[in-house]
């Protein structure tokens, strides 16, 4: 059988070759680490300055009520206009409040007052974030004077709606619970085409391929010779990232064990696929390796709903994201971990997977001709 | 099927490569059982050819046939017949000698109990059984080749196809492989092969001569004469002109060799070698492969300090003052290690001023060196676009810019056609009369011949330091070469089998 000693010679040149395993190995693990740390889309501890042009109590007590949500941080008190300016410019503070000199004069006297949030707007996520809690906080403080006014008066009920949110899958909303799942998708789309896509190309440039063509090996047995060890090390990464993920960031995995497994199979095989492709179409090892993070890690990046939801992304752009098989292992790897839905939600993006795969192992099997190009 | 039967037909074959033409019109039939060989010059399309008969490669024009099959529509019928050795490195490094042989076997469909009957024949001819756990990465080139021939017979094919099998091999190594061949052709077996030795050339049924790719002879090499002569016809020898450096007084010692070892972590590449080369000689540094000799070169230019022993080269003490040495000498490996995305002018341009050539002088060499390697008017060029024997000439030239007291040369003519490799011999010897001195290594022990003095080194010492005809003499033999192989299997004799 050729099959065997196909996979039995692949499989032996990579091992004698421990620098470039182990660095395949650890380099997902790493990036999990990096990443998993580094991008966080909690907005907590916002540094914050005041310029407080009344200094009463009343507006003592409305810094109090920033402060004490937990958001907000006070970092500077400043003089003047001049000051505030310089402290957005400098970036030394996100958000500025200026009190007017007659806060408590107009509050006093029931007259209609208000405090000026500056914001750096320069990131409009966090900006949007930061300016609605610093408006619940002005809306709070304002709904205490309200309170307090009608208790000197002896009304001691009032009629109020509150909202009462209960979050579902990631009820702490900790981001990291929602970006390592995502980064499964992302890092494995990353490493294991980068190393697969120099498989063929290796053999392309020391002319070992030469004596490939001339064999009988068929084209798809060559394919699949080199598809299941580059597959294998895949999967040992695939299972590394996870329980970095489940034993180090804690991340909550609500859903069916084995059916992660079995998308893991098929994800990792969709990639390996990828970097077979690669390896076709390129003739040396450095063409490859860009190539490979053209195609794999970059879109992944971007166009899986990992960072950036797709639902935001203008129509043809989420028409693209249909290409990118880490958009649908994001979807299963969060919807697992969060979610915990079973295979009555996710068997369309399973099949997906699978159908993706078994395609591209067709083109690459057919793009595969046993002929020199020069 | 009988002898005499055409097994390969080639007709009016033509391959374009994007704008170069490698092959045109060829029409050629290579008989059953016969021993044919192609020879030309470096670039006249051997290997193409050769890529085209294993149905590996589609031509453009023509058609090719092999057993009767052609190489486009039946490309895996004929590729399951024949047996293809490349030129380039057709192993897999990281395997051992045995796991490369199993491999090859298994994606060959050798049956076990053939295939072990098999190994251990091909093993014990090929002198291999005391290598096989061995990485082949650590192998000899001598041996690597051995070893991808053995690859190629493991399932006896009946046409075998060698693409300059023997280059880069020492002279024994050379021997033995042809041994193989020789054996293999015995069997009634069609072998065609590729080849820059001339040697090689005539013990083959019939040749086919190849320039820029066409053909201009084929037929038994009794008819063709001497081939020396044949390429002298289609080839114009170069003419290096006047070199423009001014002369040195010759005599004298310029490179003093004492005690030198060289060890890499428990292996000892240099084992203790003494010699001096005088002033204006071109001294011959002679070897199989993996006898010492690069490593010798590489710590007498202060590439690598020597573990022991001293090194004087130009009057300089290498061991002590490396850097000192590298203005004085000229290097030129096998590789020619010239930019090849570089123009030729600018190749020039980096080599005179790496060497701090003033502008003058540099002009004034640059403009000699155009005109010898023919590409006076055409110093834009990139210089991939040139062939094979005028990038040999300039690398020579490039490592000559600076006018070095030495000039080392690691197996300079490997794979070049012999007129080509006349003239450049004919530019060393001159070059010598100038008083620069010439290092040289190589595989073509008739170039040897050429030399001032010859050292033969084998496993890190020298067997004998002499000129040619004292060394003949002593050994009682008409060339260098049995002087080689008497000097090799002499050390073999004593020592017994490794």
């Amino acid at each position: 059988m050729i099959l065997p000693a196909l996979v039995k010679k692949e499989a032996k040149e990579i091992l004698r070759d421990p620098v470039t395993l182990g660095v395949a190995i650890m380099l997902p693990l790493v990036m999990l680490f990096l990443f998993g740390y580094a991008i966080s889309l909690d907005v907590k501890d916002i540094s914050m300055a005041v310029y407080d042009q009344d200094r009463t109590q009343e507006s003592g007590s409305l810094i109090e009520k920033f402060t004490s949500s937990g958001y907000f941080k006070l970092k500077y008190r400043l003089d003047s206009n001049k000051e505030v300016d310089d402290a957005l410019n400098r970036g030394r503070a996100t958000v500025v409040i200026v009190i007017p000199p007659d806060f408590s004069r107009d509050i006093n006297s029931f007259r209609k007052t208000g405090v000026q949030v500056l914001l750096d707007g320069s990131f409009s996520a966090t900006a949007m974030i930061v300016s609605n809690y610093a408006a619940a906080i002005v809306n709070s403080y304002s709904a205490d004077l309200l309170k307090r006014y009608l208790g000197k008066k002896g009304v001691t009920m009032v009629h109020s709606v509150e909202a009462v949110p209960r979050v579902l899958y990631n009820p702490p909303m900790k981001s990291v619970n929602y970006i390592v799942p995502g980064l499964f998708a992302v890092l494995l789309m990353a490493f294991p085409p980068m190393l697969t896509a120099l498989a063929i190309v290796r053999e392309k440039e020391r002319g070992t391929i030469e004596q490939v063509y001339v064999s009988p090996i068929s084209p798809p047995v060559f394919i699949l010779g080199k598809t299941i060890p580059y597959a294998v090390i895949a999967f040992a990464e695939m299972l590394l990232v996870l329980a970095a993920g489940v034993l180090w960031f804690h991340i909550p995995f609500k859903g069916n064990i084995f059916l992660l497994l079995a998308s893991s199979v098929i994800y990792v095989l969709t990639t390996v696929v990828i970097g077979l492709f690669v390896s076709t179409v390129t003739k040396t090892q450095l063409g490859a390796m860009l190539l490979s993070l053209i195609v794999t890690f970059m879109p992944s990046f971007l166009f899986s709903g990992f960072l950036f939801p797709i639902s935001t992304m203008p129509y043809m752009l989420q028409l693209y994201t249909y290409f990118f098989p880490a958009r649908y292992f994001n979807d299963i790897s969060r919807d697992l971990f969060l979610k915990g839905v079973g295979l009555e939600y996710l068997w369309g993006n399973i099949l997906f997977l699978a159908v993706y795969a078994a395609a591209l192992f067709v083109l690459v099997s057919l793009r595969f001709k046993k002929k020199i190009t020069r | 099927m009988r002898s005499g039967e055409a097994v390969i037909e080639i007709k009016n074959l033509g391959r374009v490569f994007k704008r170069n033409r490698a092959l045109k019109g060829i029409d050629l039939e290579i008989k059953r059982g016969e021993l044919f060989c192609i020879v030309g010059p470096d670039g006249s399309g051997k290997t193409t050819l050769i890529q085209t008969i294993c149905a590996i490669l589609d031509p453009s024009e023509g058609a090719v046939t092999v057993e009767g099959l052609d190489t486009v529509k039946k490309a895996s019928l004929i590729t399951s017949r024949i047996g293809y050795m490349s030129q380039a490195y057709s192993l897999y490094e990281d395997l051992t000698a045995e796991e490369n042989l199993d491999f090859f076997a298994k994606i060959r469909k050798v049956p076990d109990d053939l295939f072990a009957s098999r190994k251990e024949r091909l093993l014990k001819f090929s002198g291999l059984s005391d290598f096989l756990k061995r990485k082949t990465r650590h192998l000899s080139g001598g041996m690597q080749k051995k070893l991808a021939l053995c690859c190629n017979l493991i399932h006896e094919p009946d046409i075998l196809i060698l693409d300059e099998p023997t280059l880069g091999v020492d002279p024994l190594s050379r021997r033995h492989l042809w041994q193989m061949i020789n054996d293999y052709h015995s069997g009634g077996k069609t072998i065609v092969l590729a080849t820059s030795y001339m040697d090689e050339a005539k013990r083959c049924d019939r040749l086919a001569f190849l320039l820029e790719g066409g053909l201009v002879a084929c037929d038994t090499p009794g008819a063709m004469g001497d081939l020396d002569e044949v390429f002298l016809k289609y080839i114009r020898p170069v003419d290096w002109g006047k070199i423009p450096f001014p002369a040195r007084e010759a005599g004298g010692d310029v490179i003093r060799v004492e005690g030198l070892s060289k060890r890499f972590d428990g292996f000892t590449a240099v084992d203790g070698i003494d010699f001096t080369v005088k002033r204006g000689e071109v001294f011959g540094f002679v070897g199989p492969n993996g006898s010492g000799k690069t490593t010798t070169i590489r710590a007498l230019c202060g590439i690598i300090p020597p573990s022991e022993g001293s090194i004087e080269v130009a009057g300089i003490d290498v061991a002590s003052s490396p850097s000192d040495v590298k203005g004085r000498i000229g290097y030129m490996s096998q590789r020619f290690s010239l930019y090849l995305d570089l123009t030729v002018e600018e190749n020039m341009d980096f080599f005179g001023q790496v060497y701090g050539v003033d502008t003058e002088t540099l002009r004034a060499r640059k403009g000699w060196l155009l005109e010898t390697t023919g590409l006076a008017g055409k110093g834009n060029t990139i210089t991939k676009e040139v062939s094979g024997a005028v990038r040999q000439r300039l690398a020579l030239g490039c490592s000559l810019l600076h006018n070095p007291d030495v000039l080392f040369l690691d197996e300079p003519t490997s794979g070049v056609d012999p007129v080509s490799r006349r003239s450049f011999w004919e530019m060393i010897g001159a070059l010598a009369k100038t008083g620069t001195t010439v290092f040289v290594t190589t595989h073509y022990l008739s170039e040897v011949e050429a030399c001032t003095r010859v050292a033969f080194i084998h496993q890190g010492r020298i067997l004998a330091v002499d000129a040619p005809k004292k060394l003949k003499a002593l050994y009682g033999k008409e060339t260098l070469e049995e002087v080689f192989i008497h000097l090799i299997e002499g050390v073999h004799d004593t020592s017994g089998p490794r």
